[in-house]
């Protein structure tokens, strides 16, 4: 699968195609408008603003941030359900960004999203067998016979009865309804998975049961996550590297448990402090320093570092200049002036 | 020891087209005059009901079924609803889960908590405005003078819950029932949010029910803490206790479950099987029975009554949780 006429760009750029996903410079604009019938342009929010990740096969990569950061957004480009404004989205040594049309959909077999609500992301009106059948029948796979088939296998393998194929999402519970979601990820056995906040809501005592599965998965499909979470420690528990944003931008990137226990940026110990731990002896010793404030607007935001209208360590420089992203350790980079941690020297990227 | 509020046999049942949910079936708590105590347990466990059938705002259909709340010695259940009012609002005050939704969009800030202090106190518009900036400066809104002319929309999600809280002080509250008042925030303000709370209790002397379903929150804030489960408080005891030696295997296997930021990440989570009880035919017997590891014929016999060696610490079990055994060591069922 060669393309014909690769541009001139994609040939001075393309790297050795070890990586399996590579998003490159990644920017994606939303246009904010005014008026409710001429609609003017007013300007535009940048959700994600130049960012740069690499997930390798078989890894589960971690996105962590608060509302509006633009972890969705990431999320949802990588799956092709967005354009980015510019950027790139090497999967597998391809720019699926520039991809159209037949070959399109082809890619996106590889590439499937597992929702964050499994109330809102089943239609109510077709049975469970029907929707987890679609993605066969969208991209023409099988025959009826075969696709019956698979998805009784595929309910099997997410821990439901094949019976389940005959009833409506309804007649299930959120755990379960989860459960279909992940199957109907399943169908076209994907390469990657985007699983964007899988149990936020979902009551503590299934979450683990889901999250158990995933893991499960993952083994026996040899599943690439790309894991969206607000949630540190869902994301700590199924990533093996995080990546931390703050207001569009990508904030520190580690191995989950350097973020853990060595964060450089003083957002990702923000997060970290911020997370109630149930237990009381550690909750009630915590050396507090909340972040303070609100999270600025996405439309006009903070010059220089972003974080600096809330972080503590902020100086002058800090508004001025925008700091790039530095390496810690192996795989370990943050973006701060004044870091928690040494950085390592003959770094600047 | 008189207690603020008591809760006695509290059953508040919802009559729905397909018959009657017991979704809160006797349950009996206390809360002492400026303590905090935590109700924890999963949706539909009725901790929601519990909290709303102190104030009586139960959906369409619900109804109490019997039982008694007091407050401070008053009997609130079988008031009339003009003799309620007075209690709403005034000796026991509620914010709710999500500060999107529970604010009116059409009044200014200042006129919706005037309004209400006006309900309950003998003041003109002025001095009920004043109070209005007084306590959207308590609960750290900034220029709360200029503040008071803005609409809900101009405010974060952050900032409405500070509104919720300053509305709910308005009329200071004996007790302040807070319903998830952070499960719709991002964490870092979830964090400003509870060191506000917690604040305001040791200030204003108040006391809180906390009802949520993170075991986190509830870790570093409440005095004590019940748990729920189905319809019932399965367990009851000081926080620490209940965090260091839990005897009902529901506790257990909750905090087991739950993944944390130290957890080793190449063993599966606890993960408790099956799905709570039906709560329209609540079983006879144990309701967590069938997803209990430890369940033995008794819990298909019998309901266990809570009991304890200490009247703090109470559990409703046959088969209670040793001491000496620590979640991480329960064996995970598949």
């Amino acid at each position: 699968m060669t393309t014909t006429a690769p541009t001139e760009a994609a040939a001075n750029t393309t790297p050795p195609p070890s990586e399996f996903l590579e998003v490159r410079h990644l920017v994606k604009e939303f246009p904010v408008t005014a008026g409710a019938v001429l609609q003017r342009r007013i300007g535009s929010v940048k959700a994600v603003s130049d960012v740069s990740i690499t997930i390798s096969r078989g890894e589960t990569f971690g996105l962590v941030g608060e509302s509006g950061c633009g972890k969705t957004t990431i999320g949802r480009v990588v799956v092709g359900l967005e354009r980015p404004t510019s950027g790139e989205i090497i999967f597998e040594g391809q720019d699926i960004a520039k991809l159209r049309g037949r070959e399109f959909r082809r890619r996106r077999r590889d590439l499937q999203l597992m929702f964050q609500d499994p109330y809102a992301s089943l239609d109510p009106r077709m049975r469970v067998g029907s929707i987890i059948r679609e993605p066969l029948t969208v991209q023409k796979i099988g025959n009826d016979k075969e696709r019956d088939s698979r998805v009784s296998q595929l309910l099997q393998e997410v821990g439901l009865s094949p019976k389940a194929a005959d009833l409506y999402p309804h007649e299930f519970s959120g755990g379960q309804r989860q459960r279909i979601g992940l199957a109907r990820a399943l169908a076209l056995n994907p390469k990657l998975i985007v699983a964007d906040e899988p149990v936020s809501a979902l009551d503590v005592s299934i979450r683990s049961q889901v999250l158990n599965l995933m893991n499960n998965l993952q083994e026996t499909h040899g599943l690439t996550y790309l894991v969206i979470s607000h949630d540190l420690s869902v994301v700590k528990y199924l990533s093996d590297r995080i990546g931390v944003m703050y207001l569009g931008k990508l904030v520190e990137l580690a191995p989950s448990n350097v973020i853990y226990d060595k964060p450089a940026h003083p957002y990702t110990l923000g997060l970290i402090h911020a997370i109630p731990e149930p237990d009381p002896k550690r909750e009630r010793a915590k050396e507090i320093q909340p972040i303070f404030g609100e999270l600025p607007s996405a439309l006009n935001p903070p010059s220089g570092c972003r974080f600096r209208t809330r972080c503590p360590r902020a100086q002058e420089i800090c508004a001025q200049e925008e700091p790039p992203l530095r390496a810690f350790g192996p795989n370990h980079l943050a973006a701060c002036h004044f870091p928690l941690q040494p950085v390592l020297a003959g770094s600047a990227a | 020891m008189a207690a603020l509020l008591e809760i006695k046999e509290l059953r508040t049942y919802i009559r729905q087209r397909k018959g009657e949910v017991r979704a809160v079936d006797g349950v009996s708590l206390y809360i002492e005059e400026g303590e905090t105590l935590g109700l924890v347990g999963e949706s539909g466990c009725g901790k929601t009901m519990t909290g709303m059938s102190i104030m009586q705002l139960l959906p369409p259909g619900g109804y109490i079924a019997g039982g008694s709340v007091q407050i401070a010695g008053k009997e609130l259940v079988g008031l009339p609803d003009r003799e309620l009012r007075k209690v709403r609002g005034n000796d026991v005050a509620v914010i709710f889960q999500d500060p999107m939704t529970s604010l009116n969009p059409t009044m200014t800030l200042g006129n919706q908590i005037a309004e209400m202090v006006r309900i309950h106190r003998d003041v003109s518009k002025k001095e009920a405005l004043d109070r209005a900036s007084e306590v959207l400066g308590l609960v750290g809104m900034p220029n709360p003078r200029e503040r008071l002319k803005d609409y809900p929309h101009q405010l974060s999600g952050g900032l409405r819950q500070r509104v919720m809280i300053a509305m709910a002080l308005s009329c200071d509250p004996k007790l302040l029932i807070a319903d998830e008042p952070t499960t719709a925030l991002d964490v870092t303000i979830q964090l400003q949010i509870l060191e506000l709370l917690y604040d305001l209790k040791q200030r204003l002397r108040m006391a809180v029910l906390l009802i949520t379903h993170d075991m986190g929150v509830i870790a570093g804030r409440a005095d004590r803490v019940n748990v729920m489960y189905a319809g019932k408080i399965v367990e009851a005891a000081p926080t620490g206790d209940l965090f260091e030696s839990m005897r009902h295997p529901y506790t257990e296997a909750l905090l087991a479950s739950i993944p944390r930021l130290d957890q080793r990440t190449d063993v599966p989570l606890y993960s408790i099987p099956g799905l709570p009880p039906d709560l329209s035919h609540p079983p006879t017997w144990c309701r967590f029975q069938p997803r209990c590891q430890y369940a033995t014929a008794q819990c298909r016999e019998a309901e266990p009554e809570l009991t304890g060696d200490t009247p703090e610490h109470q559990y409703a079990c046959f088969n209670p949780v040793g001491r000496v055994r620590s979640p991480s060591q329960a064996a995970p069922v598949r």
